[in-house]
């Protein structure tokens, strides 16, 4: 058996019955990360010992008959905005080169408990900000499915690291797109849950109201199981909720479905084999039986600008902390408190960082604040209102994930307004803090194109059953 | 030329509560540095603010206490601004929605009460604090996160000495109320002031000056008084002050400019997107508002009417809740209010006075005054003997029963006993007897006089002034 | 749009720099973004409220519970001069 081939439930599933061993699978994906991540970059840092360690301690346990933890033996990357004690998170930047986090983030609480065996911290666009994993300080991450492409961003490490079976699973951060966008590119299912339903303790702050831990996956099923465990109210977290969550059977008939479309987003740019695909898996979906219509959510067309404003606020203030004093990089030389802040971020920070912290600054300076922050605030509640209406009226919307294919290397850095453009299916979905969930179609195409299904609040057990009856359509 | 003087208040006060504002690190002066601090009040990437519901108690308490408003809905912003003692390059605080709004708190001047108005209370975190050597700055993080309450007055303050009387009004309240031990050496209280003048003729004002760096009630009066005598000396001068910021030099009783912060005044407010608005309910409040203890006004209004005291008796006994609290338990066992008010206002205070003690480190209780009292209302011992008797209470904290017993301080009262030595007395003092007679007054307290020498103080005094006045008249 | 000397203003508001080549280059991609972000101002948000969080919390309070806290190694570790247990840094405060 390949055990890279295996799913993450699968592995699980083996190691319990004793056909492999937990040091087995981790020696396999070890050997195969040695082999191909030079070239992929997916990794920054790669736990080699501790992981074995882990393994050799599940290998015990199971040798002592001691109950074993729903994720055992499964080899996890993290992205590497999500703090880990026993390894560095960095967050692909300069800033936080060699920071070791005094704890661990609650998902990374929750994987030790379970048993899963964390392999290593993944590369990402500087401080989640990005679409294509370029912007790290550690190097661009290569789209496995062609190395001259971006695997997507910001969590394009752990898209590229379960695309390249460097990871059976892979956690991620989606604040706008970033785990659905890097799905899209390489080929995976890449699941946001709603905001409030996985604790964000440990994940470094880019925009509070906006920000949340993905899922990416082999397949539908796997992100389910990775859900379940993750899923849950958090102590820690106060912005989580206690929502029931029902995912052991989900088989659907896609006649049980009604689905939106949205015009605004259906208007939108995209490469025409995007809209082609799209259009053949609505067909599809139609001939299954499945009821499609067209819906208007009027305001989602100013979800961008409502975006990235609010995240820019919020991200000026979240990367406030980072002046060199008490962690981080710090400037060699300085003569005053304000050089010392100004020489560390400036020497740290990269030009995206930097523009999105100066935008930040900008749309709270008085005068501007009412016009554009408080603007997008309310402009965030009509949105809101806009899905409240639709979701009275069917029970899942659909849209590309992203309206081109995985760009080229390089193709787009010089141009941070066509690299927004990447985002613009994704972003309404946290503003309004719904769930989404990107399922990747193939079919006669050599790159793949993802397919965003998106859910009501707390509703994910509906993008699941769908994206899992879209990946048998396919298939 | 006449010129009225506008101050205005801005008070911070750390609560009294066990932890800090968003974690649980013990809340507590001194210490090592750095030894209570954790991810959250040190804002370490990925840690997570979560809201301590007793800094909103307090908060209310001291709301309800000065007649405020108490708003339901709980949000909290971040002010942005960067100093070395700050440790997310924001400060959590609230911005347009203040825990309370308005209220007043009332000062009892020789002209009469007056009321001072407040323009708003709110809840906010306490910053870190810095130790300067020669060529380094040290920074200790353990005061990050302590809860503070800013009270914010209306510029109805009108002269040094109505801050001070004002400042002492606020701390007895909150020590009242148990909120805080508002300790300015401490730094538990702070306060900053703006000041300008009114030429009262013309109209004019001047530029209000904000000044900083109070360590003392006195200091804030002393502070106001020097800048108002500035403000006029420049109005003379037909000129006008800089609005700024000046330091109080207390050694050379004088304002200094302070050295510009840069960024001061616009703070960018933005939403705390970590902490979710909420809604108090009704309960919640009311449970506050019936817990309330009796405040320092409305339990001298009571004394005065439930134990007949003067309105001065009344204000000196509920200075502070432990003198009150001791006065009643007292008079709980001696019914005699005036007699225990007499004695506590006396010799009590003034025994504590010359210890430099607070009521609360008596070596002895109320009962122990209550008995010691009880002593002197039976004539048992004269109001001499009671003193020496105290004096050693204050000591040695012994039971005055005990005290009178062992030293056979038990006065003499039995006319049988005395008789003898008065006619003694009487006998050795021919003169005093012809003076008494020829009218002089003074002649008879001499004979009482040497009574109570030959007793050792031991006689009762007004028996003996009746013993010797009825021997001489039946001479 | 923004001036040079209003972006340069904005770098130190929030603790940035530029020399006046890169100065040159910010400006214009910062303006090209401004330029998106001006849209928000055409639509009609009149009486709506903003939006502060995205689920119902009630009382998300924690209870006046002492807990440890880390210990004084851990909370230095990362800083780049520490002495005696606390950050420091050249005196170059007021």
């Amino acid at each position: 058996m390949d055990i890279l081939e295996l799913k993450a439930r699968e592995i699980r599933h083996k190691i319990i019955n004793k056909e492999i061993s937990a040091r087995d699978v981790v020696d396999a994906y070890i050997e195969h990360i040695e082999y191909v991540d030079n070239d992929i970059n997916a990794y920054i840092t790669v736990d080699k010992e501790g992981a074995r360690a882990q393994a050799d301690k599940i290998d015990e346990k199971l040798a002592n008959g001691e109950p074993l933890g729903r994720l055992v033996g499964i080899p996890i990357a993290i992205k590497d905005n999500i703090v880990t004690k026993d390894m560095k998170t960095t967050c692909g930047s300069k800033m936080l080169e060699n920071y070791m986090s005094p704890f661990d983030a609650t998902v990374v609480e929750i994987i030790k408990k379970e048993d899963g065996i964390i392999i290593g911290k993944t590369n990402m666009d500087e401080f989640a900000m990005g679409s294509s994993t370029e912007k790290s300080y550690f190097g661009p991450t290569k789209n496995p499915l062609d190395l001259n492409r971006v695997p997507g961003g910001s969590s394009g490490g752990s898209a590229a690291a379960v695309a390249s079976k460097q990871a059976a699973i892979a956690l991620g951060s989606d604040s706008g797109g970033s785990v659905r966008q890097p799905a899209s590119f390489c080929g995976l299912v890449g699941l946001k849950a709603s905001y409030g339903r996985i604790s964000r303790y440990g994940l470094i702050a880019l925009a509070n109201t906006l920000d949340t831990i993905g899922i990416l996956a082999k397949d539908t099923e796997d992100a389910a199981f990775m859900l379940s465990v993750l899923a849950g109210y958090d102590e820690k977290d106060p912005t989580t909720v206690d929502m029931p969550l029902e995912l052991d059977n989900l088989d659907m008939d896609l006649k049980d479905v009604k689905v939106g479309i949205p015009k605004e987003l259906f208007e939108l740019e995209m490469e025409d084999i995007v809209r082609e695909n799209i259009e053949k898996i609505i067909q599809l979906i139609k001939d299954k039986g499945g009821r499609v219509e067209e819906l208007s959510l009027p305001n989602l067309k100013y979800a961008y600008e409502s975006y990235l404003i609010l995240l820019s606020a919020e991200a000026s203030g979240n990367l406030a902390r980072y002046d060199g004093l008490r962690y981080g990089h710090r400037a060699k030389e300085y003569k005053s408190l304000d050089e010392l802040y100004i020489k560390s971020r400036t020497e740290a920070f990269g030009d995206e960082v930097k523009r999105r912290i100066m935008l930040g600054t900008h749309v709270l300076r008085e005068g501007n604040r009412e016009e554009y922050y408080l603007q997008a605030l309310k402009v965030r509640s009509l949105i809101i209102k806009d899905f409240e209406e639709a979701f009275k009226k069917v029970d899942l919307l659909i849209s590309p994930t992203s309206p081109s294919l995985p760009f080229n290397l390089a193709s787009k850095v010089k141009n941070p307004k066509e690299m927004y453009e990447a985002d613009l299916f994704t972003v309404p979905v946290n503003l309004a803090g719904l769930t989404a969930i990107s399922v990747p179609l193939y079919n006669d195409i050599t790159l793949p194109i993802g397919l965003q299904i998106i859910g009501d609040k707390f509703r994910e057990e509906d993008v699941l059953k769908f994206g899992l009856a879209i990946e048998r359509l396919v298939k | 030329m006449s010129y009225k003087t506008i101050v205005g208040l801005e008070i911070h006060v750390e609560l009294m509560t066990k932890t800090k504002i968003f974690c649980n690190c013990a809340n507590e002066f001194g210490g090592e540095a750095n030894s209570h601090c954790c991810p959250v009040c040190l804002g370490l990437p990925g840690a997570i603010p979560r809201l301590n519901k007793r800094v909103l108690e307090y908060a209310i308490k001291a709301g309800i206490a000065f007649n405020s408003d108490i708003s339901k809905f709980i949000k909290m912003d971040r002010k942005n601004y960067f100093y070395a003692d700050l440790v997310k390059g924001y400060q959590t605080s609230q911005d347009d929605t203040p825990i309370c709004s308005g209220g007043y708190i009332e000062l009892e001047l020789d002209e009469g009460v007056k009321k001072i108005g407040l323009n708003r209370i709110h809840i906010e975190e306490d910053t870190g604090k810095s130790v300067h050597t020669e060529d380094e700055t040290l920074l200790d993080y353990n005061r990050a996160g302590v809860p503070l309450i800013e009270i914010v007055t209306k510029p109805e303050i009108n002269s040094g000495e109505e801050a001070r009387v004002f400042l002492e009004r606020l701390k007895a309240t909150l020590e009242y109320i148990e909120v805080s031990d508002c300790k300015m050496e401490e730094g538990s209280l702070r306060c900053d002031v703006n000041v300008n003048v009114v030429d009262r003729e013309t109209g004019q004002k001047t530029n209000i000056t904000e000044i900083k760096n109070l360590n003392s009630f006195r200091s804030v009066a002393r502070a106001i008084d020097y800048e108002v005598d500035r403000h006029i000396d420049l109005l003379k001068k037909g000129q006008n002050t800089e609005k700024e910021t000046r330091r109080w030099d207390e050694v050379n009783g004088e304002t200094v400019v302070m050295r510009e912060k840069g960024d001061a005044s616009d703070y960018r407010y933005a939403l705390e997107g970590d902490i979710p608005p909420f809604t108090l309910d009704d309960a919640f409040i009311e449970e506050i508002r019936k817990s309330m203890p009796e405040l320092p006004h409305e339990k001298k209004a009571r004394f005065m009417d439930q134990y007949d005291l003067n309105d001065y008796d009344a204000g000196v006994l509920t200075a502070t809740r432990d003198l009150a609290n001791f006065y009643e338990e007292t008079v709980k066992y001696i019914d005699d209010a005036k007699l225990v008010s007499n004695w506590i206002m006396g010799d009590v205070l003034r025994g504590l006075k010359d210890e430099d003690l607070e009521i609360d480190s008596l070596k002895f209780d109320a009962k122990a005054l209550a008995d010691l009292l009880t002593l002197v209302k039976e004539d048992k011992i004269n109001n001499n003997t009671a003193k020496k008797v105290l004096r050693e209470m204050f000591e040695t904290g012994k039971d005055p029963n005990s005290i009178v017993k062992e030293r056979g301080l038990i006065q003499i009262s039995d006319e049988g006993a005395l008789e003898g030595i008065v006619e003694e007395v009487l006998a050795e003092n021919e003169q005093s007897i012809i003076d008494y007679k020829n009218g002089k007054d003074r002649a008879l307290g001499f004979l009482v006089g040497q009574v109570m020498k030959k007793t050792r103080g031991k006689a009762n005094p007004q028996l003996v002034n009746k013993l010797i006045l009825e021997k001489i008249n039946n001479m | 749009m923004i001036s040079k000397e209003e972006l340069f203003e904005l770098a130190d508001l929030c603790k940035l720099s530029f020399d006046d080549q890169q100065g040159d280059d910010f400006l214009k991609e910062f303006n090209s973004i401004l330029e998106l972000v001006e849209r928000i101002k055409e639509v009609d948000t009149e009486g709506v409220e903003p939006t502060y969080q995205l689920n119902q919390y009630t009382n998300p309070v924690i209870e006046d519970e002492v807990a440890e806290s880390l210990p004084v190694e851990e909370v230095v570790k990362n800083t780049a001069e520490e002495k005696y247990g606390f950050f420091k840094i050249l005196k170059v405060v007021d």
